[in-house]
């Protein structure tokens, strides 16, 4: 090949990664504005008034909260107790017992006196045998419904509580999660807050329990995570939650609600036909569904996003775990967008389909793919002698910057927002896992995407695989 | 050479832009830089939230107490308090000057008043005017930034400073929904006609949240007189209809049947729902014509509502509309509901057909087994039908059942259970079995049936008390025991105890006339109690229940029985109607027919049947029915607790046996007294011993006599240690004696009496201790207070002082409280005494 030509090929590689990275730049740098606005206002809007003065309103909307449980039994008990003290007057707790192996069934029925109850099933609707429903013979847990079923994954059982819920909205959360006690209330404040556009979900902030101290089923005190993992963890949430779906949520865009804690209005979940079954990525898929469901009506909805630090759960403590999780989102990412790809920059779902899907598609999918082409190349060029150094160092430094800056910039806002971590060394643990987190955390989040996608695109069968949660006692 | 010919240059596409590496090298720069800038701009925000935390902090320390001190500064305060005041108001008003003081003034005040209501919210009101912090807040009003006049608001607002009503009521339609929404809730909270102003001039959509607010703020103001809401039924704000219908239903003004039967017909469906809401809350039948013709038209979530509707008002004809509906209907919740309403209006018009295995009763299977829960249709309303109840019951699982994995289910249908009930053997299955087992667990039947009864049995008495005390009627306040909540007595209640042989049939010859009572030891216990207390009397003589009212005596209900049953005859129509026969140990209780209060009613010498009866006020009447005189040679004393408390047959045999009888004869009339009598009968030997060893330390007349009685005690253990023992005591009591008239000369009495109001030996209802001549004189409470000042008597006036109890208690002397005064209060201190017995 003309030696010309080669080289030409070889600078445009370096400009699409150049555009590339820059793109990202100016994307994380909008974003970082707008979650600043949406910030800024959220925070003005919520410096007056009192939730809990609405706790008992006779208008208060009823909301029933599920929590599927597979083989849960060690903190299952502690779990449903945390969950049966929130500060709100309408709501249930259904507890969905997906074909637990152990227990989890024995310990329910035990602890709150549980008792079969009959219920008709709609026939047509199509999810795993339900063994039998439980309440509880004592006036003190009428709040709690035990649902046990044939196992089917999580999604399932979530449909199962959808479907069994006589509320007008419903949450699914995960189990062990704890959730503060005026939670409900901001959540009924997102979905009714609106008079002009209907508010079919509100999503939450997961912040990681990891390491604090809980008693009673309150958070009684906030810690940084002992381990390093879960403290890389932090940084990443805390600049995901702050300024990314916040940003999106400025936007109207939001595209994801984590399955450890979303709220659903239960009429559009169940016209949507609920979650997916067939994806790991259920939590994504829904919110995709139920997004296309509104447009395809021309109805005019919103997402909301909560801010506020109302869900905490314990992230994975090791390696192995970690990878096995992000393994699982990255193929949900994936089968979702396979699934909605008729969306890649379709003007009809407008911002959907123009900035939302595109993001994550390039931003979300593809960039672990292009992070390792990178990888390949600069091996590759520095091998053959043809690696451009001084832009290659360059190029390294401007990215790592950026990363910094922007990991800082999560951290001043956490502080702006909540300052939960009082203590100044906490904040400065945190900076230093911040300059270090590309050169640790990142390359095996992204190793783990990686392998995600190969699974999903070579079709390597794997589930959800297990995650071993060391447990903090909520009761 | 090709070069040098060639009209074409180089191609342009090909040329690479050239990448300038500095360009790379000062965004890398710019990065840094910013990420040192919020490096350091965290650590400034920490310190500066941190700095003015603990300034305000210091500063609410400050104040705080201020405020408290003029919160509740009195008009009447004297003139140092006066001069603290006026210097502490100097004082804040110079601090005042400051800013931030204002600032942290507002924030105390504001949170004071989320704590504080009435008075002492009007009053930090008037301090927040007084101290010109409500101009602050004027002003923040004409602020450009949404924030700041929402929060002006919201100030004006908590602390209800009314004369803002005015300026904020033209923010309702405020195109920024924040202060929109903030003056809303200020019209609505500052002025009771508020809430017209809002729902008249409102313009634009309420949310769902603000509507719940404004309800919220609605329902805390204080003597709030809603307008009638149908006013705006008309509006053409959808979102005001909506409101003023959750308004109608909320202060259930059910004077807008028309329209809200016209509103079922509107597009809008939430205002439909709530209209149906409406109709249902209010039993609007003539909607009903209305709900059929709409139904067909709407969604599911409104065909719900209307279902649900016709379920709970429609009747039999409306059946049919239903019938055909469920045959349409294609969504299984509507489906469902459907069912629902027809059930409700005709319980078991439906019934469940899924998984029921209809065979007939096998013989040779006679077990049979619950299985999964049917599904049940109707809802918890839906009364089942005597029919069906069997049916339904059968569906409820057992507590063993719900403990397990469902099996496929087998439910025996009515067909089987005859067959099976007239099965040869007799035997009921398993599932009928577990059924009323269920019930049992559920309900708890026995164990709420006592605690209810404790509860009534307290809340009665406590009653009694407060009716007595507030009662302007002397003639009520003594002997009227509405105890007609209790159950009565007959004879087969106590038939149910006739296992124990050595009790005489006659004793046991009791029934109940309308309630069961044998099995409710607490009844028995308090039963008892009240008994043992009437004993008392009888023991302590003649208890008078006539207290002089005018030139009358009026009968006070509970007679004495420590008479003789020649008293019976000597004055029967007398309110004073002594029951006691020491003689032969006879006890009767007869009521006076013209008393109120509890009558006790023994059989007259013309009445030899004999019949033991606590006359109940109203219909209600515990009757005993004792046998023949004779017969009933024990007190009735043993034939309560005999009966009652006796549950092991041997302890029975042992009481009843000739020498326990003769052992209690020979105690006679103190010797039950003994708290150690009690105890006796449930302690064996050793017990005995060593509660005697204990009788020194604490006993008195009563111990002797009971000391007495167990001298003739078959056990020689007993026997002994109570020959040696009585002895000590009755040494130890003379000596006590002689101490006390030793003190009884010295002594003043803190009050006297006018004179004695009753003959010897009889007491009055209320009475206090007096003492006359140095002897103790007993009377009616109110009798010592009322005759110096003539004013109506009101035992809350009463001004108690301390005495010293007198050693002898008046009952001991034969003097004897009331009924009303100490009946009652010596049901209720039984354990008090109990306890002080043991304390010693």
């Amino acid at each position: 090949m003309d030696s010309g030509l080669y080289n030409v090929i070889l600078e445009y590689i370096n400009i699409v990664f150049l555009m590339f990275t820059l793109a990202l730049f100016i994307i994380f740098s909008t974003m970082g504005y707008l979650s600043t606005r949406n910030s800024i206002h959220y925070k003005k809007k919520n410096s007056f008034g009192d939730l809990t003065r609405i706790m008992a309103s006779p208008m208060a909307p009823g909301i029933t909260i599920i929590a599927p449980a597979f083989n849960e039994g060690l903190t299952i008990v502690q779990n449903i107790r945390s969950l049966l003290s929130l500060q709100y007057v309408n709501y249930e707790v259904m507890v969905v017992n997906d074909g637990s192996t152990d227990d989890t069934l024995e310990k329910m029925i035990a602890a709150y006196d549980l008792e079969l109850v009959p219920r008709e099933i709609d026939p047509d609707w199509m999810s795993k045998p339900i063994r039998g429903i439980y309440k509880s013979k004592q006036r003190s847990f009428s709040k709690l419904t035990v649902i046990d079923k044939f196992n089917g994954g999580k999604s399932d059982a979530l449909n199962t509580g959808i479907h069994l819920s006589e509320n007008k909205y419903v949450g699914c959360i995960d189990v062990d999660c704890l959730l503060m006690p005026d939670a409900l209330l901001h959540v009924v404040k997102s979905f009714f807050q609106r008079s002009k556009k209907r508010v079919i979900a509100v999503g939450g902030v997961i912040r990681i329990a990891n390491s604090c101290r809980i008693a009673g089923g309150m958070l009684e005190e906030i810690r940084l995570p002992a381990n390093w993992l879960a403290r890389f963890q932090l940084l990443e949430y805390t600049r995901s939650f702050l300024l990314g779906r916040m940003a999106w949520g400025r936007l109207d865009s939001l595209l994801i609600i984590s399955g450890a804690f979303g709220f659903f209005d239960r009429e559009i979940a169940v016209a949507v036909g609920g979650y997916d079954t067939k994806t790991v990525g259920e939590d994504m898929e829904i919110v995709f569904r139920m997004r296309r469901y509104m447009h395809d009506r021309h109805e005019p909805y919103t997402i909301e996003y909560l801010p506020d630090p109302l869900c905490w759960t314990e992230v994975p403590e090791t390696v192995q775990m970690l990878v096995s999780q992000r393994d699982r989102w990255a193929r949900g990412n994936l089968e979702t967008l396979f699934k909605h790809k008729d969306m890649f920059f379709n003007s009809k779902y407008g911002r959907l389909g123009l900035l939302s899907y595109p993001y994550w598609f390039f931003y979300e999918w593809l960039a672990p793919i292009l992070e390792l082409t990178g990888l390949i190349s600069i091996v590759l060029f520095f091998y053959l002698g043809i690696l451009n150094v001084d832009f290659f160092i360059a190029m390294t430094f401007m990215v790592y910057t950026f990363a910094i800056m922007f990991s800082f910039y999560a951290i001043l806002w956490e502080v702006y927002m909540y300052n939960q971590y009082t203590r100044t060394k906490d904040i400065l643990i945190l900076m230093i896992y911040a300059l270090a987190e590309p050169f640790v955390f990142h390359p095996l989040v992204s190793y783990a995407a990686l392998r995600g996608n190969g699974k999903k695109l070579f079709n390597v069968h794997s589930g959800w695989g297990t995650i071993t949660r060391r447990g903090f006692s909520k009761a | 050479m090709f070069s040098d010919f060639s009209t074409y240059h180089s191609i342009p596409l090909i040329t690479v832009p050239k990448i300038h590496t500095d360009l790379l090298w000062d965004f890398t720069f710019l990065f840094t830089g910013l990420g040192l800038v919020y490096f350091l701009v965290v650590f400034f925000f920490r310190n500066k939230l941190k700095k003015n935390g603990q300034e305000v902090a210091r500063r609410k320390k400050e104040l705080g107490p201020m405020i408290s001190n003029f919160l509740f500064y009195e008009e009447d305060a004297t003139n140092s308090e006066k001069v603290e005041y006026f210097n502490l108001k100097l004082e804040i008003r110079e601090l005042l000057k400051d800013d931030l003081n204002r600032k942290v003034l507002v924030e105390i005040l504001l949170d004071l008043q989320k704590d504080i209501a009435g008075d002492a919210s009007r009053r930090l009101s008037d301090l927040y005017r007084n101290l010109g912090l409500h101009l602050d807040a004027f002003e923040l009003l004409k602020s450009r930034r949404w924030e700041v006049v929402s929060r002006g608001i919201l100030e004006l607002t908590q602390l209800h400073v009314e004369e803002s009503y005015g300026f904020i009521r033209k923010f309702i339609n405020h195109k920024r929904g924040v202060i929109r929404n903030q003056a809303q809730l200020a019209t609505v909270s500052l002025k009771h006609e508020g809430i017209n102003y809002f729902l008249d001039t409102n313009k634009y959509q309420i949310s769902e949240w603000q509507q719940l607010k404004l309800l919220d703020e609605i329902r805390n103001l204080e003597n709030f007189k809603p307008p009638r809401f149908r006013a705006w039924l008309t509006s053409r704000n959808n979102d005001v209809v909506v409101f003023a219908l959750r308004l109608i239903k909320f202060y259930k003004q059910n004077d807008a049947n028309a329209s809200l039967i016209e509103l079922v017909k509107h597009r809008n469906n939430q205002i439909k729902i709530e209209a149906i809401e409406c109709i249902k809350e209010f039993c609007v039948l003539e909607a009903m014509d209305t709900l059929k013709a709409v139904y067909g038209k709407c969604n599911a979530e409104v065909k719900i509502e209307i279902l649900d509707a016709i379920g709970q008002m429609g009747e039999e004809e409306d059946i049919e509309f239903l019938r055909k509906a469920e045959k349409k209907e294609v969504n299984f919740l509507v489906r469902s509901k459907v069912i629902s309403a027809i059930n409700c209006i005709t319980p078991g018009t439906i019934l469940p057909t899924k998984d029921i295995i209809s065979t007939s009763f096998p013989e040779e299977e006679p077990e049979t087994e619950v299985g999964p829960p049917i599904p049940a249709i109707c809802d918890d309303r839906v009364d089942p039908p005597p029919g069906d109840t069997e049916m339904q019951e059968e569906l409820i699982p057992s507590p063993a059942d719900s403990m397990k994995i469902p099996q496929p289910l087998e439910v025996m249908d009515e067909a089987d259970e005859e067959a099976f009930k007239s099965s040869p053997t007799g035997e009921v299955s398993d599932a009928t079995e577990e059924i009323p087992g269920e019930w049992e667990l559920l309900l708890d039947l026995e164990n709420e049936d006592t605690e209810i009864f404790e509860i009534c049995f307290m809340e009665e008495l406590l009653d009694i008390l407060s009716e007595a005390a507030s009662s302007e009627d002397p003639a009520q306040l003594v002997g009227v025991l509405p105890l007609d909540f209790l159950p009565m007595v007959t004879e087969e209640a106590v038939k149910q105890e006739n296992r124990f042989p050595s009790i005489p049939e006659a004793i046991l010859d009791l029934e109940v006339i309308s309630e069961e009572v044998a099995e409710d030891a607490k009844f028995r216990l308090e039963l008892d109690s009240m008994l043992q207390r009437i004993r008392v009397m009888e023991e302590t003589g003649e208890v008078s229940l006539s207290q002089p009212y005018g030139d009358r005596e009026i009968n006070l209900g509970v007679i004495g029985m420590g008479q003789h049953n020649e008293d019976l005859l000597v004055a029967p129509a007398d309110p004073e109607i002594p029951l006691n026969s020491a003689a032969d140990d006879r006890q009767t209780i007869e009521a006076h027919p013209d008393s109120t209060g509890l009558h006790t009613c023994g059989p007259k010498n013309d009445e030899p049947s004999g019949e033991i009866q606590l006359l109940l006020p109203g219909k209600d009447e515990l009757a005993v029915q004792h046998p023949s005189p004779e017969v009933f040679s024990e007190p009735l004393f043993y034939l309560t607790e005999d009966v009652t408390e006796i549950t092991a047959t041997d302890e029975l045999e042992t009481y009843a046996s000739p020498e326990a009888k003769q052992q209690d004869m020979a105690a006679t009339d103190t010797a039950y007294l003994s708290i150690f009598h009690e105890l006796f009968r449930r302690a064996d030997t050793e017990s005995k011993l060593i509660l005697l060893d204990e009788i020194l330390a604490v006993g008195d007349e009563k111990e002797l006599h009971f000391l007495i009685a167990l001298t003739t005690s078959p056990n020689k253990a007993l026997r002994e240690k109570a020959i040696l023992l009585s002895r000590q005591l009755q040494d130890i009591i003379s000596r006590r004696h002689a101490q006390n008239s030793q003190q009884s000369n010295d002594e003043e009495f803190t009050e006297r009496v006018p004179e004695p109001i009753s003959g010897e030996g009889s007491t009055q209802a209320g009475q206090c201790d007096s003492y006359s001549d140095g002897q103790p004189v007993l009377m009616p409470l109110e009798e010592c207070y009322l005759s110096d000042t003539g004013e109506p008597f009101n035992m809350f006036e009463v001004e108690f002082e301390l005495i010293k109890e007198d050693p002898d208690p008046p009952g001991s002397d034969g003097n004897f409280q009331s009924p009303s005064h100490t009946l009652l209060d010596n049901i209720l201190s039984i354990p008090v005494k109990i306890r002080d017995k043991f304390n010693g």
